[in-house]
């Protein structure tokens, strides 16, 4: 029987960074991941807070420092980040709270 | 995780909690947040002049053993910092798992194995975590990720003695914390944001720098503005921070374009204001009521969005019978604590807004 075939998938290179920054990680993310795949992928590979002081699930959003924009979780990741030169994503808590 | 750690617990006569058959409860095997114990040990190694701008790597916690009992049991735990091809290892107490030994407590209670309010004391324990199962193992990731180290300047433009002439002490800071420098102006615009509030919360960011005395080495961090934090929502024990706020936050920080890092936070817990206000003690002056404390949801926002070591919050508490107030927390050993600073009044050579 032969070896299976290679799987190629296209990727886009892009650093992503916690709020405080003191997480920053480069990750090769396939295309045809949607911005909600990424947010979940990258909230685990770096460890984030899931759940706040109550136990509430944190929501984060993906800012995109090149558009100065928040993707939306349905964008394709192929479709908005770029090839050559690499992306910078921050996660951003989206409903955190002081008291 | 190399190892897993374990804690036990014993009353205040020294006897192991038992269950209702009588063996005792534990070890107990406990997750705990060791990422700002992470960031402390890579601290440790900027603090002593080893990264030079390359990214700094910690390891995965390990046990000290206790001398006179020895393994399992745990005097202490250690992270291995590196940088450079350095590495640098970092002890942190047994005090780092007395949040989980608190939650773990309150299970006790609740099954009536201890009493609400009484003393007990735990124990900590280590072994090799158990390797994965193949159920167990994580999913392979479709990403892949490699860490980087985050990028700060270290300004060493100014020495450590002539920011200590021009200010002066709050709070008691001490000589194990690295030195915080804020402006007094810093802290009126604080102080006139806390009271437009009125009784309701408000906050913001601490922006500066972080620089390293010439003449000592040692690190210090030294405040230059303050910036209202934009989107939130404040309510009388609430502040909540939108994904715009960080945003908003972070494009304030370029356009400024002075190599500002956001350094801290700051916000103000105005609710004595609402609380007090027909208090009888408050007319007797017999009360000296603050709110200057650093909640669970502080602690959460902190650690999400300042992990890094030498992050800071400021805490202003408005009251009738106190005034106005301010707390400093910051990060000792991984754990965040109360600490002093410094208020500078004068102008220095250097520029900068202080005073």
């Amino acid at each position: 029987m032969g070896t299976p075939a290679e799987e190629t998938m296209e990727t886009r290179t892009v650093e992503v960074s916690d709020v405080s920054g003191a997480k920053v990680v480069e990750a090769d993310v396939p295309s045809e991941f949607s911005v909600a795949e990424m947010i979940r992928t990258m909230v685990g590979e770096m460890d984030l807070p899931v759940n706040d002081a109550a136990g509430q699930p944190v929501t984060y959003r993906a800012h995109l420092e090149r558009e100065g924009r928040q993707l939306l979780p349905s964008e394709r990741c192929g479709d908005i980040l770029q090839k050559e030169n690499h992306d910078r994503i921050t996660l951003e808590p989206d409903n955190i709270d002081a008291g | 995780m190399k190892y897993q750690f374990e804690l036990t617990f014993s009353q205040e006569d020294g006897a192991l909690l038992t269950s209702d058959s009588g063996e005792p409860v534990g070890p107990i095997p406990v997750t705990v947040d060791f990422d700002p114990a992470r960031e402390w040990a890579k601290f440790q190694v900027l603090c002593a002049g080893r990264a030079d701008g390359q990214p700094v790597r910690a390891g995965d916690p390990e046990p000290v053993w206790d001398s006179r009992r020895g393994a399992p049991y745990v005097r202490a735990f250690s992270i291995t910092a590196t940088a450079n091809g350095d590495a640098m290892a970092c002890e942190f107490p047994l005090t780092y798992f007395a949040a989980a030994a608190r939650s773990l407590s309150t299970y006790f209670v609740n099954k009536g194995r201890l009493k609400a309010g009484e003393i007990f004391h735990y124990h900590v324990t280590s072994r090799p975590a158990a390797p994965l199962t193949r159920g167990g193992a994580p999913q392979k990731s479709r990403l892949a990720v490699r860490r980087k180290g985050p990028a700060f300047d270290v300004h060493e433009d100014v020495g450590l003695d002539a920011m200590m002439r021009v200010a002066r002490p709050y709070d008691r800071p001490g000589n194990d914390d690295m030195p915080v420098f804020v402006p007094q102006a810093v802290l009126d615009e604080v102080s006139r944001l806390t009271i437009d509030a009125g009784s309701l919360e408000a906050g913001g960011f601490l922006l500066g720098h972080l620089h390293r005395c010439p003449e000592t080495g040692g690190l210090f961090l030294r405040v230059s503005e303050q910036i209202p934090a934009e989107f939130t929502q404040g309510e009388l024990t609430k502040l909540s921070f939108s994904g715009e706020t960080w945003t908003a936050a972070r494009h304030t920080v370029r356009t400024r374009g002075v190599g500002e890092i956001m350094t801290g936070w700051w916000h103000c817990h105005n609710y004595l204001m609402e609380t007090c206000k027909d208090c009888e003690k408050r007319e007797q002056g017999a009360c000296k009521a603050q709110a200057d404390f650093f909640s669970q949801d502080d602690l959460f926002l902190h650690r999400t969005a300042f992990l890094t070591a030498f992050s800071i919050a400021m805490v202003a508490s408005n009251s009738p019978c106190s005034g106005l107030t301010f707390a400093l927390y910051g990060w000792r050993q991984g754990m965040i604590q109360r600490r002093g600073f410094y208020i500078v009044s004068n102008h220095t050579d250097t520029g900068g807004r202080d005073g």
